[in-house]
């Protein structure tokens, strides 16, 4: 163990190989920045550039990149409401009512600070116990994954609190989008009419920059300038209370998004929103998430952080891809001539532990230059609202063109722009809608593939021992809190005092 | 009986690659760049499978070997869904553009027997057949399976699950074919991804799975899977799986060819078509080529143009019979 | 009828109840089950749709009846109910913005930044996407957002140069030239 990390620091801490992975984490965060570039697109743009790197300082590179997205898609998440990541859509939900309080500085120093400690924890996990871990994963079979999409359509539909109804009304709405296009297993056309641009699908990236940047930007229109936000740099920096009030949501955000990350297919965006509705259930702030909570940025940006190093666990350990993005990087590994799977370990321990401390190199990379850049990057509110959703509206319509390069995709984000704008004055919540979309496809194969398991029947769920355990879990999400909440009010006043001096963790 | 789809395949194949030989010998390669009016701008290579899969390899090899050849700039454009229809879609609606190329194998052909798509393989310009990919049949370490007539004599009896990536997907076929030749009924999981049939088989979702060589060597050589047969003519001569027998052998008379190679738009110049036969010519005689091949463990048999339309007119017409139950 | 932000609400929710029944009866064509029992094409849609209908139907139900019970405590913002009832959009607030602007002349703002948008969208053919977006930034800086036209026109061909880098250049993405094909 102490030999591999040797043997992987001494690969890693070569000056080339730090200065790719500095190139690397800085490509990624610009790549983050710009909506509709997430790390997928950016990994696979890039890849060719790293041909006549060798190996491990291309791989190193390329990981840069991936995790370095993370941190980039936060900043907009939070400066503009347009997330430039699937995994920071619900970054803008406390993210951008943070940054209207004048607090976008804490707001991205939180995320920089929690995605380093989530990076940190679920790096530890990675290299300690990779293999068994993988082989936990793979108990996390289509009748497993069918629990877990239930379990995620039950916290997207509880997810922002408020009405129980129209949360579900809106992730109904998503999910339902998601069936446009050619159906899985049977192959049929959905919903097309004819358009061959509908066959993949309504994409959400499109229906993310619409719904969250447009339909922000018309918003912001009708409800007038305000006051340009005057914080001062003090309030811009980051306070140790903030820390130290965001560490319970860090480390729990730490461990969701870890434990879904190893997932095969689940990925960081399930990750982020699952580790958002459960921390609004347990936190003991929960009053004030969705009206700019702190611990509302911290645990789904560490989530996505962590989540994005579980993805490794099943690609190095497995040789199969944990997500869309690691996917591109096990193509990168073959074009590189290493085949990849369970015997990459002993076949090449100086590329995979040079990799993984390369990891530890990167996210300490990012910590030092988001931390001084928060604040500096928080006084972008400054500019009057006049000029910036200028740019907004021209930045979201160039990425979401960017995409697929179709004009479709940039007539979509117009069309899902005022649909949000509506949404936003009929007061409808937006997350559920666009998570819906997210795990539709996630949703319908887990469903398709069931009913191929059970010949029909869906009852096939209830033989599986961690998939009852994971609905039993969803259900108690629902019940619980009805069950809890008279006896919290007859209880109320002293039992919070109580609480809040032990702390839940 | 002889499975007609691959006798057919073979003889197309030595045909074709006797004529590759003498036309790459005729003109010096690369020479369409020189002399055509043709020159490629940010060429876009569509792959119409997600990152990661066999298909996306090959699209990135073929990518990056023709970048060496033409000095042209080749971005790989992943369009997954509807089992590759939307990245054929994509395509035909370039019709006239000789900047787009895509990554092609069977399902060119399968899609547009099975699905209403407004596409055939006639509506677009076939460049290169790179190469033929057969599949193995494998299954978990511990299966009680031993050989290829193991999985059929269970089929006839209490039942046997095969993981099929999508409803018209190779393996799809492959286990069809099976069926025909045998007699039998397999129970299907859809799958979208070779990675993911390899989660199903580790995770015990399904018994039986059929996936290319070079999708599953990794877990082969670490004994996370067995190969039982392999569904080619002939024994592989890779020394990894050279001791897995042949159906054949076995008294299953399936062997199935997946192809593949890489497609241009419909519509395109007689200039650009050459260009590219030229480009594809040159990737051929690389390195990197036989690199690639060897290391996903296919066999070499390259055809252009002319004798690639002939190819698939023929596949296309073999997998017509197989697809029609 | 004004339309009041709950009878804009039940609008809303109605429009989704009906496009929620349109989808359940579409998809019933593309088959609920397959022939051996499992789940179909239509499955999944058939059984959103209706869910959404259902939701939705009970969302306007709410809606409605809401109204009935408040409608006395809300009143006080008449002028703003026929204000916003007149521009045929829900009404927000009567006041007035930091810039001094009225809700009325922010609605019809609204309206031209929709529009100037469409118009943006509508010339790429002819200019290319980078230049009939910068048009459309210029155009809003200026004509709507009343902003000086040489900071304005700095500010725009900055922005457009610094896209032009990244996306045309640095990431090769081919964006569409239009007729004129410069950019």
């Amino acid at each position: 163990m102490l030999e591999n990390l040797l043997l992987g620091f001494q690969t890693a801490l070569t000056v080339e190989n730090i200065l790719w992975c500095f190139v690397g984490v800085l490509l990624g965060t610009v790549i983050g920045l710009l909506p509709g570039l997430g790390s997928t697109t950016g990994v696979a743009i890039l890849l060719p550039i790293t041909f006549a790197f060798e190996p491990v300082t291309a791989l190193i590179m390329l990981a840069g990149i991936y995790y370095g997205a993370q941190y980039g898609g936060t900043i907009t998440s939070v400066l503009i409401s347009t997330p430039g990541e699937a995994a920071s859509v619900v970054t803008t939900i406390d993210g951008y009512q943070m940054a209207k309080q004048g607090r976008a500085g804490p707001a991205l120093a939180i995320s920089a600070i929690g995605s380093f400690i989530a990076a940190i924890i679920s790096l530890v996990l990675l290299i300690a116990v990779a293999p068994p871990l993988a082989t936990i994963a793979l108990e996390f079979q289509p009748v497993e994954m069918f629990a877990v999409m239930i379990l995620g359509l039950v916290i997207v539909v509880t997810f922002q609190g408020g009405a129980l109804i129209r949360g579900a009304l809106m992730a109904v709405a998503g999910l339902l989008v998601a069936t446009v296009g050619i159906a899985p297993g049977t192959g049929e056309e959905r919903f097309t009419f004819g358009n061959v641009n509908l066959l993949s699908g309504i994409p959400f990236v499109e229906v993310m920059i619409g719904v969250f940047a447009l339909g922000e930007v018309f918003y912001q229109i009708r409800l007038g300038a305000a006051e340009p936000i005057k914080a001062r740099f003090k309030d811009m920096v980051i306070k140790r209370k903030d820390i130290t009030d965001s560490m319970p949501a860090i480390l729990r955000g730490s461990g969701i998004g870890f434990a879904f990350g190893v997932l095969p297919g689940a990925g960081s965006t399930l990750a982020s929103f699952m580790s958002y509705g459960i921390e609004r259930r347990v936190s003991r702030n929960k009053a004030s998430f969705g009206k700019g909570a702190i611990q509302g940025v911290a645990s789904p940006e560490s989530a996505n952080n962590a989540a994005a190093n579980a993805n490794f666990v099943p690609t190095l350990a497995l040789g199969i891809p944990g997500g869309a993005t690691t996917a591109v990087l096990l193509g990168a590994f073959t074009i590189f001539g290493l085949q990849p799977g369970p015997l990459l370990f002993e076949s090449q321990p100086e590329l995979v532990w040079g990799l993984l401390v390369s990891f530890f190199i990167g996210n300490v990379l990012l910590l030092v230059l988001n931390l001084p850049l928060a604040p500096v990057f928080a006084q972008m509110l400054r500019i009057p609202y006049g000029y910036l959703y200028p740019i907004i509206l021209l930045t979201s319509l160039i990425g979401a063109y960017a995409v697929s390069n179709n004009m479709f995709s940039v007539w979509l984000v117009l069309v899902f722009g005022v649909l949000g704008y509506l949404m936003k004055e009929v007061d409808l919540p937006m997350a559920p809608f666009v998570l819906g979309l997210v795990l539709g496809p996630l949703f319908e194969k887990a469903l398709v593939q069931t009913s191929a398991i059970g010949q029909g029947n869906l009852g096939v769920v209830f033989e599986s021992p961690i998939a009852v355990g994971v609905l039993a879990f969803a259900a108690a999400m629902v019940v619980v809190p009805k069950l809890i909440r008279p006896l919290r009010k007859a209880f109320a006043g002293n039992r919070e005092r109580v609480g809040e001096d032990a702390g839940l963790f | 009986m002889k499975s007609r789809i691959t006798t057919a395949a073979i003889g197309a194949v030595a045909i074709a690659a006797l004529a590759g030989c003498s036309s790459s010998a005729g003109a010096p390669a690369g020479s369409g760049g020189a002399e055509g009016a043709f020159e490629p701008s940010d060429v876009r290579m569509i792959v119409p499978f997600s990152a990661g899969g066999g298909s996306d390899a090959s699209g990135r090899a073929i990518a990056s070997g023709l970048e060496s050849a033409t000095g042209a700039t080749i971005t790989v454009e992943n369009r997954e869904g509807g089992s590759g229809a939307v990245g054929y879609s994509h395509l035909h609606a370039q019709a006239g553009n000789p900047d787009y190329l895509l990554a092609s194998e069977t399902t060119l052909l399968s899609l547009p027997l099975t699905t209403d798509v407004a596409y055939d393989y006639t509506s677009f310009t076939p460049i290169m057949k790179l190469g033929d990919d057969y599949t193995l049949v494998v299954v978990p370490a511990d299966s009680p399976f031993q050989s290829c007539t193991d999985v059929v004599d269970a089929a006839r009896g209490e039942g046997v699950v095969v993981a099929v990536s999508g409803a018209i997907s190779l393996d799809e076929i492959v286990f069809t074919l099976i069926e025909q030749d045998q007699d039998v009924t397999f129970d299907r999981v859809p799958f979208e991804s070779g990675s993911e049939v390899i989660a199903g088989l580790l995770g015990g979702t399904v018994e039986v799975g059929s996936l290319n060589p070079g999708e599953v060597l990794g877990q082969l050589e670490s004994g996370d899977l067995r190969a039982l047969c392999s569904l080619s003519e002939e024994r592989y001569e890779y020394e990894q799986i050279a001791e897995v027998p042949t159906a054949i052998e076995e008294g299953i008379d399936v062997s199935f060819a997946q192809w593949r190679g890489f497609i241009a738009p419909g519509g395109i110049s007689d200039e650009a078509r050459d260009y590219w036969i030229a480009a594809a010519e040159e990737y051929v005689a690389s390195e990197a080529y036989t690199q690639y091949i060897e290391e996903n463990l296919m066999q070499p048999n390259a055809v252009y143009g002319d004798e690639f339309v002939e190819y698939l007119a023929e596949n296309s017409a073999d997998l017509e019979a197989a697809l029609a139950e | 009828m004004t339309l009041t932000p709950r009878i804009a609400r039940a609008a809303f929710s109605a429009a989704l109840a009906l496009l929620g029944i349109a989808a359940a009866v579409i998809a019933s064509g593309y088959g609920v089950t397959q022939d051996n029992g499992q789940v179909g094409a239509g499955f999944l849609p058939v059984a959103l749709g209706a869910i959404m209908a259902l939701l939705a139907g009970a969302d306007v139900v709410m809606a409605l009846r809401e109204r009935e019970e408040r409608a006395p405590d809300e009143g006080g913002s008449l002028a703003a109910e026929v204000d916003a009832a007149a521009i045929d959009h829900v009404a927000e607030s009567p006041d007035v913005d930091a810039l001094g602007r009225t809700q009325r002349q922010r609605n019809r703002m609204l309206v031209i930044v929709a529009a100037m948008l469409l118009g943006a969208l509508l010339l790429v053919p002819v200019l290319g996407l980078l230049l009939s977006l910068g048009a459309l930034m210029l155009a809003v800086a200026i004509g709507v957002e009343r902003r000086p036209v040489v900071s304005s026109t700095i500010v725009t061909v900055v922005v457009v140069g610094a896209f032009h880098l990244v996306f045309g250049v640095l990431l090769r993405v081919p964006l569409p030239t239009g007729l004129i094909g410069l950019i």
